[in-house]
């Protein structure tokens, strides 16, 4: 098994980890995300001031036109000004969470890649594509609207209840005394937010795979005369879910049923306080210095105590969304890598043909287990090797070490004099044209995975290429020829055509060393001949290095090693 | 819009369920409009009487009913929106339950080449996907739109009582303004939304098909161009997202300026109302706080109707993928134990494409063993396509015991022909699930004995829950060679006495694949054997060899 430094990390590393991300030009606008949202939230209390100033004068200093008119004007000034304010909010907030999501992105595009096909098959391409589109996507929603949120549910009711101490010292006990159970709500709403979130994922997201998985089976289904049954069974099945998830919502939806009550009652209680202590029926306290004023400000402002702290509840998802998904994407960043280190500024190889010397190579599973051991070979520039052998026996690592995508066990390997660590990133790769059995094209035409092969290749040297490695054949028939464009996972052309495309691609590179993973193990007879014909023609004009376990297909190369004699016991 | 008036169509099969969502909803925004509208009364009723008491007036004012009220409008809010959020969420559930099944019997008369298609692309992803978009149609767009509809005319009706002349005005204007902005947005939203869309579906499949290539990238982008450019194509997503997103928040600050406008507008003409003594302070104050109520349920339209455009698109593939033919008519029913003939039959995808199959003749009876080889891409997936039925030939005849294949049903089709397709399909569930797909009440005894025959039976034997062993979507949990040996079992299990297996060796050890194949030949000489393959190793020596290449069959003592 791989060793793994990282230590599984709980819950609350997972949202500090998040919280790193920030860099500091985000966190700036972050920061001002939340000023201009303290600012639009003042600017309620303000415009709230003047609704109350306004009724106050109004009603108990009589209509002085003057005063009315100035208050009517800075009113209609705030009007603008808040809701500005809380545009710019969510724009920063925006910006900011979509900054970062785009740099996480690009790190991890890069350690995806630098990981190499060794390393990500330890993770798995599916995994690792799940982490860079759907798991950074659920990071916007937490930068976004959470996090900002958070510090607005923080200020905001408290410069409420500073105000209204200020007005009435009783009243904001009130609104005080609801919120210490504010944490208390936050934590039941929060367990309770978490919990819907988490199971309401799951399942909703066993149902989607199920849905995904008989979806993807239909036509077997169908040929197996299933058809009905499915329909059927998918009916029940749904069924059984929503039942299931519905038990789960009515008590999880209870916790936030609680903030909401407790807020209105929280609102009511106050309405009624002031209300009474206007009549003069209350003596306790400041309530016989309440005034129309105060009493109004206090009631208007009550709702936006509870406001900001129910906006939080309901970005909690985002966060639950976030933490889940943070996960994937550490554990994507996280993957060590098991190539050898390279030099920043090391060597570059050369155009000609390489000699390439493997002295006492030794190879290892990635648990330490050795495998191969005492390789010994060298190969002149522009000669061929064949390594041959059973599936297992080794082959593909052994090319793989070669590649430097597999760090030696033991023992080196010298690539035109230089060991692979010598080499800068990129340096040896753009002097080796490698061909597997299972060749990937990317969606694109076929022309244009040809020039994959030398971005600043002419036309009529892709033509050359794809005429040598048998494109032209089936192209032709094609109604754009080589324009014609491939869809996903090479839809539309098989599997021998594919390995045509791939060979051109290596032909148009034009590499010093070639190095060959059985690269006609599923092809049918005829994309068979055009390949081998193709793979003669390399003889003597590159070093070739060859994993078959048909041996008697390339019986034009002399040199050969068993590598069952190297296995390590 | 078309579309999304056939899926809303298919909504309105939960109505009970919606509307009652809808009414709590009405009932949670009408109480909070109450809670607010009746406070302000209160506490400005309160304070006047206070301060004529404190100059010695006598004032009686009932405090006991306004009192209860607010109590009950507090309360009222909280147990509507509990009881809204459980229907809504009973409603969703359901809706996507119908969606999905609305979309498997869309699919399932669907052609196989047609469905894999469909599956071999990120389409069904997309499709799930475009589902669960369409389920929140209801529930974020047209509920909260109507409520707020709903609540603007009881807050006019509630205004017109004390300011018929300028409240009516004021919440038209509100309705227009609203209107407007949304239609705005609209607008502006749809050409950035199908972008964004559209560069979100390239981006996802350009960076699977990379991660794919991982090594292919590695040794020919040796630039890194082909990478830059990929997180180019992410940076100009989140470009639009942004813009998309500046929109949003354009449209959400016109809402507000919109919303708070009409309570300036109602506080200015109460106050000249009040001037005049039309209205009290009280009222002016309960008017004035009822239109500022409106804001917080106007406030989520703008966002709600800017995912107008990506519902739309959603709906509009979920509806393209309806099947504009009338369906066949399916009424023949050979005879069990009839051959399989093939007369004549040229086939080619489309017009001026290149033949696959031309004049192929081919008869496969019970008893018969056959083997078609040749290389890839040669058509050999279609001449299997079309003895089941899934092709139409361009010419010629696919013949069942007399009946042309694609006129017997797919339950009919099934009792003759047993086919096992060349990519292995196994579904989430236990080993057992997936053998009895083929024949439902099919004993433990004959499904051990279908994994006897695929050498399967020691390994399911020897796992903790035997055939009750689960697998993941897709099969998930068998290596490749087991899961193909699986899919093998269960064709054998299907009642058909034709066996078409389609590269059936895919996957095993050669030696094990022809042994597979020559135990089936032996245990089953009653039944007709057609294998598809490439791999001639495999073939045991009783199956008669023909070739197909460049869509012509030839037997194998005919070439050269």
């Amino acid at each position: 098994m791989q060793t793994d430094k990282t230590i599984p990390t709980p819950p609350q590393g997972d949202a500090a980890w998040l919280f790193a991300q920030i860099d500091p030009g985000a966190r700036r606008q972050l920061l001002f995300a939340t000023g201009a949202g303290v600012t639009a939230g003042w600017l309620a209390i303000v415009q709230a001031g003047i609704i109350a100033w306004l009724v106050h004068v109004l009603l108990v200093s009589g209509t002085d036109v003057a005063q009315l008119t100035t208050a009517f004007g800075l009113w209609l000034l705030t009007i603008p000004l808040r809701s500005g304010g809380l545009a710019v909010r969510d724009q920063l907030a925006l910006k900011a969470a979509l900054g970062i999501r785009e740099r996480l992105r690009q790190r991890l595009m890069r350690q995806a890649i630098g990981l190499g096909p060794v390393g990500l098959a330890g993770i798995g391409a599916g995994h690792a594509g799940t982490a860079l589109l759907d798991q950074l996507n659920a990071l916007e929603g937490y930068y976004a609207r959470f996090l900002p949120q958070c510090l607005l549910a923080l200020i905001l009711p408290l410069s409420i209840i500073a105000v209204a101490l200020f007005l009435d010292w009783l009243a904001a006990l009130l609104l005080l005394l609801a919120l210490p159970l504010i944490p208390l709500f936050m934590a039941l709403v929060g367990m309770g937010a978490e919990a819907v979130n988490r199971r309401q994922f799951a399942a909703l997201e066993r149902l989607s795979g199920f849905f995904l998985d008989r979806l993807q089976g239909l036509v077997t289904l169908r040929q197996l005369g299933r058809g009905p049954d499915t329909v059927a069974q998918m009916r029940s099945s749904t069924d059984a879910y929503r039942r299931r998830t519905m038990s789960v919502l009515r008590v999880a939806f209870l916790s936030s049923a609680v903030l909401e009550f407790f807020s209105a009652v929280a609102i009511a209680m106050v309405a009624i306080y002031v209300g009474l202590g206007l009549l003069g029926y209350l003596t306790i306290g400041p309530a016989p210095e309440l005034t129309l004023f105060s009493a109004l400000l206090i009631l208007l402002l009550a709702p936006d105590v509870f406001a900001p702290l129910r906006e939080l509840a309901q970005h909690y998802h985002d966060r639950a969304a976030a933490l889940g998904a943070s996960r994937g994407i550490r554990e994507l960043l996280d993957q060590p890598s098991i190539e050898p280190p390279r030099a920043p500024d090391g060597a570059v190889m050369p155009k000609t043909p390489v000699p390439v010397s493997v002295h006492d190579l030794g190879l290892a599973y990635a648990g330490g287990n050795r495998f191969l051991t005492g390789l010994h070979f060298e190969l002149d520039a522009g000669s061929s090797l064949l390594l041959t052998g059973p599936s297992g026996s080794g082959k593909s690592s052994v090319l793989q070490a070669v590649m430097g995508l597999l760090a030696p066990d033991t023992g080196g390997i010298r690539i035109g004099g230089e060991s692979v660590s010598d080499f800068r990133p990129g340096g040896l790769e753009s002097g080796i044209g490698w061909l597997g059995q299972n060749p990937r094209l990317l969606p694109g035409s076929l022309r244009d995975n040809i020039r994959l092969g030398d971005p600043d290749a002419s036309d009529a040297r892709i033509e050359e290429a794809a005429e040598a490695a048998g494109v032209t054949r089936f192209a032709d028939a094609l109604a754009a020829g080589l324009d014609t464009e491939i869809g996903e996972r090479g839809a539309g052309i098989s599997g021998g055509e594919a390995q045509r495309v791939a060979l051109a691609r290596l032909l148009l590179k034009q590499p010093p060393l070639v190095i060959l993973d059985e690269p006609t193990a599923r092809l049918d007879p005829e994309s068979r001949r055009l390949m081998l014909n193709a793979l003669r023609r390399l003889n003597g004009q590159c070093t070739l290095l060859v994993a078959s376990h048909q041996p008697d297909q390339f019986d034009w190369i002399q040199q050969r090693l068993d590598l069952l004699d190297y296995a390590a016991s | 819009m078309k579309a999304l008036c056939y899926f809303l169509r298919l909504h309105a099969r939960r109505w009970p369920w919606l509307a009652g969502g809808l009414l709590l909803m009405l009932l949670a925004v009408l109480a909070g409009i109450g809670l607010l509208a009746l406070s302000g009364w209160f506490v400005t009723a309160t304070g006047l009487a206070g301060l004529m008491m404190a100059a010695g007036a006598s004032v009686s004012l009932d405090i006991y009913r306004p009192g209860a009220g607010i109590r009950a409008f507090a309360v009222g809010r909280a147990v509507a929106r509990y009881g809204e959020r459980l229907l809504n969420h009973e409603a969703v559930l359901r809706t996507l339950a119908d969606l999905r099944l609305w979309v498997v019997q869309t699919l399932l008369p669907k052609s196989g080449p047609e469905l894999s298609r469909l599956r071999d692309g990120e389409l069904l992803n997309r499709i799930t996907t475009d589902v669960d978009t369409l389920d929140q149609l209801f529930l974020r767009l047209l509920a909260p739109t109507l409520v707020a509809f709903l609540g603007l005319l009881a807050a006019g009706a509630l205004l017109a009582i004390w300011m018929p002349v300028t409240g009516l005005p004021i919440i038209a204007l509100l309705l227009i303004a609203s209107l407007c902005c949304i239609a705005w947005l609209i607008w502006r939203g749809q050409a950035p939304g199908a972008e964004l869309a559209a560069a979100q579906s390239r981006f996802r499949q350009q960076l699977v098909a990379s991660l794919n290539a991982v090594t292919e990238l590695r040794f020919f982008d040796t630039q890194g161009r082909h990478t830059a450019a990929l997180l180019d194509l992410g940076r100009r997503t989140a470009r639009l997202r942004l813009q998309l997103g500046q929109q949003t928040a354009l449209g959400d600050s016109l809402m507000t300026v919109t919303s708070q406008l009409a309570v300036w507008l109602t506080a200015l003409s109460g106050v000249s109302l009040y001037g005049s003594g039309v209205i009290s302070g009280p009222v002016l104050v309960m008017l004035v706080l009822t239109v500022f109520a409106l804001g917080e349920i106007l406030r989520p339209l703008p966002t709600a109707w800017q995912q107008l455009g990506r519902l739309q698109w959603s709906a509009d593939r979920l509806f393209g993928l309806r099947d504009r033919a009338p369906p066949r008519q399916m009424e023949a029913a050979p005879k069990a134990g009839q051959p399989l003939l093939m007369k004549n039959v040229s086939f080619r995808h489309r017009d001026g494409q290149p033949w696959c199959l031309r004049d192929v003749s081919l008869q496969l009876e019970p008893g018969d063993r056959l083997a078609v080889t040749g290389p890839s891409g040669t058509g050999k997936s279609a001449l299997l396509d079309l003895l089941m039925g899934e092709l139409t030939p361009v010419s010629g005849q696919v013949l069942l015991g007399g009946a042309a294949v694609k006129s017997i049903s797919v339950a009919r089709r099934a009792e003759n022909l047993a086919l096992l397709e060349q990519r292995t399909v196994l579904f989430q569930g236990s080993i057992a699930d997936n053998l009895r797909l083929a024949r439902p009440g099919a004993g433990d005894a004959m499904l051990w004995e279908a994994l006897e025959q695929v050498e399967l039976a020691a390994f399911v034997e020897a796992s903790q829950h035997g055939l009750g062993m689960l697998l993941g979507p897709g099969g998930a949990g068998l290596s490749g060679g087991q899961a193909r040996r699986l899919a093998w079992a269960r064709t054998l299990l299907t009642p058909g006495h034709l066996l078409l297996l389609d590269e059936p060796t895919e996957g095993l050890p050669p030696d094990q694949g022809r042994r597979i194949l020559q135990g089936i030949s032996d245990n089953h000489p009653e039944c007709g054997i057609l294998v598809i393959s490439h791999a001639t190793e495999t073939l045991p020596d009783s199956f008669s060899q023909v070739l197909l290449q460049h869509g012509i069959l030839r037997s194998e003592k005919e070439t050269p």
